[in-house]
């Protein structure tokens, strides 16, 4: 609208422009010609004029009354007032008139007058004076056919120049009535034009107005207000309202049908989300029981553990860690104390969790009845009885065999250096130096024995004292003066398909020396990933790490190989189970 | 008979198969919770192939072992079994034990399994770092 009024308006002043400065044009020319006319009419007049004075002038000068021409000259001019003055000059230049010198003394020959002397005809010349422009008519004097001399009368342009200026003043008030005139007209016709306008955008606007508004309601969801449309027209607005109203109710239909797919959406979510809980307390009911179960497994694998208490007064430097990886675990040990002497067992059975601890307890209770039924103490043998057993409970002796699990073990028989092991004969390797320790050593450890092992409330001297040691895959770790060594057990698995039931297993004798002390891992410990690399802990490790707290109170000791363990492992998991047995005598 | 391709976990070691050149590897940790289910289809996929290797083929074994349990010791035993008696018909076995220098147990292992081994050719490989 606002463009448009300004198009309008912009037009109507290009028109009236153009309009008055043509007028302006032709009242301009009109007065030019008119100028010129008047300018030719007053020539005319004093050519007419000069050529009656120049004869009365000749008279008097034929009849050398110079006087009276000059007199005639001065009155005829005086009584002309268009005449500024008048100028009377014979031939030589001798000045007989100046009307406007009152002293013909005065009177300068200027270039002008030294050019009118020789004029043979009548001229008129416009030119500029001090005081304005003036027209110079100028006729010859002649006397008797020969030239006398040169009248001059110059008229003043003053009345022609007024006339010209009133003129120019009527040009200029019929322009201003011609501008205000037009103005007039343009603002009738643009207000004509704006009433136009105004109506012609009332019939376009409207429509599409109160379809904007629709538009707006429907974009809130109401879509009731489509109903409030009708179509009015059969013009562009008419078939743009018909496509809207079809637009709004192809609208209305997918909001419903999205209304509806999200009710349905939001009730299988509903139901989902019931059967997903209901799965979870289930799942959840079913792992409390499991774990219910489990915990009660525990209770039954950690009343198979030995009478602390009991082992503890007989080894009072001691330590005991027993960690299953999960809650019941396949590590297991054993002690048995007894007239004569006591059995430390550790055993590590395949697998972890339920499995294991179904596995340790066919080996805690074969160990029972090896070791206190039936009175064996010899390790070797004790080992040989024990593959027996558990190949027999799970009748990996057969071709039908379905379980191919086993066990590693370590067992330490602690004596009198007097007595025999009981049970049937196993071979003793005796350690001669190469294989634990030398044999100064051992004469050293035995001369400086001093202390004693309580047994059954008496006191067994550790000089006479010594250890047998056999092991299934599992190592003794001995630390003396410093100086760590290792008992190597046996390459030979108890139990498995594999496992060889005639196999002997080598019992290893140590003459027990002062501050000697013992350590016996599952391979939980030693094969714990962890560090930089990732790598298992290690036997180097672990030796190291037994050489360097030996001297400490077990408890202490135990304390920080949990700790020295925990840290190796870092945020890696748990592999396996943890068992580790310290004792010194 | 199908190609035998594991794809390595955190529990089990990752195996490939090259049937043109008859290298195996394999390569990871294997500490699974029941070990003797997970690998009884491997150890039969091995009996098979064997028996039907081709006369004067050899079988080359590269295996990168840091972790495995007792179970799959166990295991590793069965699949070393059935080798050695195909070395001992004559086919060339070898058997790569790549460990890193840093990794004792690692190298224990090897050793050990490298004392039970006559017929195939039981090397113990340090990692080229």
């Amino acid at each position: 609208m606002a463009i448009i009024t300004a198009l309008m308006i912009a037009l109507v002043a290009i028109l009236t422009y153009v309009q008055i400065s043509s007028q302006k044009e032709i009242l301009e020319d009109a007065l030019d010609r008119r100028t010129a006319l008047m300018r030719e009419n007053l020539i005319a007049r004093g050519k007419a004029f000069i050529s009656n004075l120049t004869d009365q002038v000749e008279d008097d000068i034929a009849g050398f009354d110079f006087s009276t021409a000059a007199e005639t000259v001065k009155i005829r001019t005086r009584e002309n007032r268009e005449i500024n003055y008048a100028v009377l000059m014979s031939s030589s230049g001798i000045l007989l008139v100046h009307t406007l010198l009152s002293d013909p003394a005065q009177f300068r020959l200027t270039e002008r007058d030294a050019n009118a002397l020789h004029q043979k005809d009548m001229t008129a010349v416009q030119y500029q004076e001090d005081d304005g422009p003036v027209i110079e008519i100028a006729a010859p004097i002649q006397v008797s056919m020969t030239p006398w001399g040169v009248l001059r009368l110059i008229y003043t342009l003053e009345h022609l120049d007024k006339e010209i200026e009133e003129s120019r003043k009527q040009i200029r008030y019929k322009t201003k009535r011609m501008i205000f005139r037009s103005l007039l007209t343009s603002l009738a016709f643009m207000i004509i034009c704006f009433v136009i306008v105004a109506l012609l955008s009332a019939k376009f606007s409207e429509p599409i107005i109160h379809l904007t508004h629709v538009a707006k309601e429907l974009s809130k969801g109401d879509f009731s207000a489509s109903s409030d449309i009708s179509i009015r027209s059969k013009d562009e607005v008419g078939v743009l309202t018909g496509a809207f109203i079809e637009m709004s109710r192809e609208l209305e239909n997918s909001y419903k049908k999205l209304e509806e797919y999200s009710k349905t959406l939001e009730q299988k979510v509903r139901e989902r989300t019931a059967e997903l809980h209901k799965s979870l307390d289930e799942v959840s009911e079913a792992n409390q029981k499991i774990m219910a179960s489990i915990r009660y497994a525990k209770m039954i694998q950690e009343s198979f553990l030995p009478d602390m208490e009991k082992i503890k007064a007989c080894v009072p430097d001691s330590f005991f860690v027993w960690k299953p990886k999960d809650i019941v675990g396949g590590d297991i040990f054993f002690t048995d104390v007894f007239k004569g002497g006591f059995v430390i067992a550790i055993i590590d059975c395949t697998g972890h969790g339920v499995p294991g601890a179904l596995m340790t307890m066919i080996a805690s209770a074969a160990l029972k009845r090896i070791i206190t039924d039936e009175g064996c103490h010899d390790p070797g043998a004790i080992l040989k009885r024990l593959n027996l057993i558990v190949k027999t409970s799970l009748k990996q002796d057969t071709d039908q065999a379905i379980s191919n699990d086993g066990l590693d073990a370590g067992i330490c028989f602690v004596r009198s250096r007097s007595s025999e092991p009981a049970c049937q004969p196993s071979p003793v390797v005796r350690e001669n130096g190469e294989a634990v320790m030398s044999e100064n050593q051992e004469a050293t450890l035995s001369a400086d024995a001093s202390r004693g092992v309580r047994e059954n409330g008496q006191t067994m001297m550790s000089e006479s004292l010594q250890l047998i040691f056999a092991g299934a895959k599992t190592d003794l770790m001995i630390v003396h003066h410093n100086e760590a060594n290792t008992v190597k057990g046996d390459k030979q698995s108890i139990g498995y398909k594999r496992s060889d039931l005639s196999f002997d297993f080598t019992n290893h004798t140590i003459d027990i020396g002062k501050g000697m002390s013992f350590y016996m891992t599952t391979d939980g410990f030693v094969d714990q990933l962890g560090g930089k690399k990732r790598f298992s802990f290690g036997r180097r490790r672990l030796q190291n790490l037994l050489k360097e707290n030996a001297g400490l109170p077990f408890d202490e000791q135990e304390n920080i190989m949990l700790q020295t363990f925990d840290e190796y492992k870092g945020k890696n998991e748990r592999q396996d189970d943890v068992t580790v047995v310290g004792f010194k005598l | 008979m199908n190609d035998l391709k594991i794809e390595a976990t955190k529990y089990i070691p990752g195996v490939s198969f090259d049937s043109k050149k008859n290298v195996f590897d394999v390569r990871g940790d294997s500490y699974p919770e029941n070990t003797a289910e997970l690998y009884s289809p491997v150890v039969s996929w091995l009996e098979k192939y064997v028996e039907k290797l081709e006369n004067g083929k050899d079988i080359t074994i590269n295996m990168e072992l840091e972790y495995f349990n007792s179970s799959s010791s166990q295991v590793l035993m069965d699949i070393f079994d059935i080798l050695e008696d195909e070395a001992r018909n004559g086919t060339i076995v070898v058997i790569n034990w790549i460990y890193d220098e840093e990794n004792e147990i690692a190298l224990e292992h090897g050793e050990c399994f490298q004392e039970d081994v006559e017929a195939m050719t039981f090397n113990l490989v340090p990692k080229q770092l």
